[in-house]
């Protein structure tokens, strides 16, 4: 199943090599070391807090010891729609404002 | 802090650029001895026009054009070459037409397996004419429709069976038409080639039938 | 009486910032950057998903065209500009280029200024950039439908037409990428940053050895595969797997299971990867050692892909429920499945003795597509589910529009890549027997290539479901595409429910 031919083991030796001195150079400059942080790095403690449905009672739990009491998500967190899995009236109170005149113009904050 | 992003794009161009020196830069090299004294005669004017219009119309997407090794698989015997064809049968073609699909069969070999200019002319108008049993669409654009008798001097209506042509009309070949069946019937790699040919695909090695 | 004032009004701004920022966990600061990243990217990711969404319908309907063709080839053959050769073509450029790049391109553009916290740089010529690649686009497929093809698979479209506007295009987005890391505020680079950056250090290099002019004979051949076997791991893999890495963690609210893993799942997908083009030439007259190499190559990718896919599939295990609250989820899941199967399945069929059954048949073709469409397509889907409520504020309106999209779809991809895959095999196994005539093959196929046509049927139906809820999802509210913009915060008021305060 190994080739034969010189220029292929020359190429993988060379390959490998090549691939070997980056990883040390990379390790020696400290790079591999902070794993968890950059795993981390995507969330802020709101994902962290996020009330999630599909997780039962002890996953619920656990999470509000280690970061905090839950935060509830808004409509769409998931990338769904309001409804949810069933096609039930949005669960918020606000009512969507249709009306292009209260963008802009009327939006400014009060004074 | 610029070293992190760039070391990944530092690594990520090293690797790409090494990948495309050992599969493109070297051997492009290394082919560039290919034997041309065993090339196939160059295409004519008439046939680069009917690569052209087999390219135009995306032929490669239903037919190859290679021959594999009989040692590895059964194209030989099914009758679509003599031998496995080798990087010299392709020194002429810019680019190459190796295709990746067999909806319908192989074509390197097309000319000497079906010569006649009328079968092909047939075919490409109507191609379940010849084969019921054939999925390949009609050209009929490379055919024009005239009433009888509308000829050109040298032109001939194409034959076509009872039923299948349009009534009280005759098809002629276009131009286009003939030169993509003088293409195919170009097609041809049944000559022998030597073995320094023939070892071209194991360049460096002992030489090698699928059996790593 | 003028309306009573929206219950947010005066909330989000001023002294308010903080205390709406508490409600969500944030520094001020951290909240300006998140708002302020997703703000910045706001115009030109809309319009990419928007022109993404318009190809995926048109690439589509020529994707269903050729299917019928196959096993109706008295369909439409009057005009060149309909033959399956060409129609074939303009589905491969619509949904590959058109389709999955501007999705993920637009995808990329909104997830890079998130993950190294700082605003989209250069928004304004990666517009430009969008619009020129996106005509090059256009023109390419327009002229391989006349019959201008440049001849290669996945590089058709004509050289000197499409060129300059891909590559000027591409090269004003690639801009905006960089320029927007090279601001970066952020020690950390997650691995979703390496793969886009990747994508966009790759595609330029493989675009222009595809399409350097003057390549003939076998050397073409080389370019070729290594060109369309490359765009699919170092283009539309990277990004897809890129994108993955951030919204299976995300919408969890756990890291990924193994950040090693993800690190050298990048590497040796790299370092692999680029030498598997080959595994398209098979028997083929090349010489040998250059597909053997392939062969390894392709093989060893089992390194990079059950890195990835321990890692995303670990992320999520005990955790599959979340699939029913989240179409994100339920798609970019389903997506990384599809990966890890569709990975295997090319080292398998790599292997000398498997390429001898499956090479030049509808299992080479099905296979495409569980990874083009499976993987790829549906990351896609995932990703504008969760991106674009977050650019309009507010949730897509109907959740019935989701489950059919996603119905029609899956059920269409399944039809489809079991309908070809036995098609493949049956074709595959009459050619290789000599005794067979060559009739056999077409035959033994076309009940699998109906089946084809059916699952195309239904992905083409659930792109017009989905298309139709993107087209009433933007709609609302009128606002969004004025230019008289209020300032970003104030577009968020109509998340911050009362519930939300509360909380």
């Amino acid at each position: 199943m190994l080739p034969s031919s010189l220029p292929i083991i020359l190429a993988t030796v060379a390959l490998t090599a090549g691939a070997a001195i980056m990883l040390a150079v990379v390790w020696k400059l400290g790079f591999l070391r902070e794993w968890d942080a950059q795993a981390r790095s995507i969330f802020d403690e709101r994902d962290f807090r996020l009330a999630r449905e599909w997780e039962g009672p002890v996953d619920a739990l656990e999470r509000e010891l280690q970061y905090g009491p839950p935060v509830a998500p808004r409509p769409g967190e998931w990338g769904g729609a309001a409804g949810g899995v069933r096609d039930t009236p949005a669960r918020h109170a606000a009512p969507h404002d249709d009306d292009p005149s209260h963008d802009a113009a009327t939006s400014r904050p009060a004074a | 802090m610029m070293t992190r992003v760039w070391l990944i794009a530092l690594g990520a161009f090293a690797i790409m650029a090494s990948a495309m020196a050992l599969l493109v830069f070297i051997p492009q090299a290394m082919l560039a001895d290919v034997q041309a004294a065993e090339a196939p005669p160059r295409y004519t004017e008439r046939q680069l026009r009917g690569r052209e219009l087999y390219i135009a119309n995306g032929c490669i997407y239903c037919h190859s054009q290679q021959v594999r090794d009989p040692a590895f698989t059964t194209d030989v015997d099914r009758g679509w070459g003599t031998r496995a064809t080798v990087p010299a049968d392709y020194v002429h073609d810019e680019p190459h037409l190796l295709g990746t699909m067999r909806t319908g069969p192989d074509l390197i070999n097309v000319g000497q397996r079906l010569p006649s200019v009328e079968w092909h002319l047939l075919h490409l108008y109507d191609p379940r004419a010849l084969n019921e049993w054939s999925t390949m669409p009609r050209f009929t654009w490379l055919f024009e429709e005239r009433a009888e008798g509308q000829l050109a001097p040298g032109e001939k209506p194409l034959a076509i069976p009872a039923g299948r042509g349009p009534a009280g009309r005759i098809v002629v070949p276009t131009a286009d038409a003939h030169a993509l069946v003088d293409y195919l019937i170009s097609l041809n790699r049944t000559y022998p080639v030597s073995d320094t040919n023939r070892t071209m695909k194991t360049i460096g090695g002992r030489g090698s039938h699928g059996n790593e | 009486m003028t309306a009573p004032p929206r219950p947010t009004e005066g909330r989000a701004t001023g002294p308010d910032l903080a205390a709406v920022a508490a409600s969500r966990g944030l520094a001020p600061e951290d909240l300006d950057i998140r708002l302020r990243a997703d703000a910045s990217s706001r115009r030109i990711v809309l319009l990419a998903f928007s022109v993404a969404i318009v190809w995926l319908i048109v690439g589509s309907a020529f994707g269903e065209l050729a299917s019928l063709k196959l096993h109706w080839p008295e369909l439409l053959t009057r005009t060149g500009w309909l033959t399956f050769g060409r129609v074939r073509t303009a589905h491969l450029h619509l949904v590959n280029y058109g389709w999955a790049s501007v999705a993920l391109i637009g995808t990329s553009l909104w997830l890079l200024p998130r993950l190294v916290h700082t605003e989209l740089k250069g928004a304004g010529h990666a517009a430009v950039g969008a619009i020129l690649f996106n005509i090059g686009l256009l023109l390419g497929v327009v002229g391989v439908l006349m019959g201008y093809s440049d001849g290669m698979e996945w590089l058709e479209a004509k050289r000197w037409v499409s060129a300059p506007f891909l590559v000027v295009g591409g090269g004003l987005i690639g801009l905006a990428m960089f320029r927007t890391v090279a601001a970066r505020r952020t020690d950390h680079l997650y691995v979703s940053v390496w793969y886009i950056l990747g994508a966009f250090i790759w595609f330029p290099m493989l675009y222009l050895l595809g399409k350097w002019p003057g390549w003939s004979g076998v050397e073409s051949a080389a370019v070729n595969w290594f060109f369309a076997h490359n765009v699919l791991g170092f283009w539309l893999t990277a990004m897809s797997v890129g994108a993955a890495y951030y919204f299976i963690p995300k919408v969890l609210g756990r890291p990924v299971h193994s950040y090693q893993l993800s690190v050298l799942g990048f590497w040796s997908l790299a370092m692999f990867y680029s030498l598997n083009g080959m595994h398209h030439l098979v028997g083929g007259p090349i010489p040998t050692w250059m597909v053997t190499t392939s062969i390894a190559a392709s093989v060893l990718m089992f390194i990079p892909v059950i890195a990835t896919g321990i890692n995303l599939h670990m992320t999520v295990v005990g955790r599959f429920g979340a699939l029913r609250y989240s179409p994100t989820l339920r798609f970019v899941v389903i997506g990384a499945l599809a990966y890890t199967a569709v990975s295997l399945q090319g080292s398998f069929s790599a292997l000398r003795e498997v390429s001898r059954i499956t090479h030049f048949t509808h299992w080479t073709v099905a296979h495409s597509h569980v990874g083009g469409y499976g993987f790829v397509t549906f990351v896609a889907f995932g990703a504008i589910y969760y991106i674009v409520p977050r650019l309009v504020g507010h949730e897509w309106p109907s959740a019935k529009l989701i489950r059919w999209h996603f119905n029609l779809v899956l059920g269409g991809i399944a039809i489809y890549v079991l309908a070809l895959t036995w098609a493949g095999v049956a074709q595959g196994l009459a050619l290789l027997d000599p005794q067979i005539p060559f009739q056999e093959s077409v035959k033994r196929s076309i009940p699998g290539l109906y089946g084809r046509s059916l699952g195309g049927l239904l992905m083409n139906l659930g792109h017009l479901v989905f298309a139709y809820h993107f087209f009433l999802m933007v709609r609302r509210p009128a606002g969004v595409f004025k230019r008289t913009r209020p300032p970003f915060h104030e577009a968020q008021p109509v998340l911050y429910t009362a519930e939300a305060e509360r909380a």
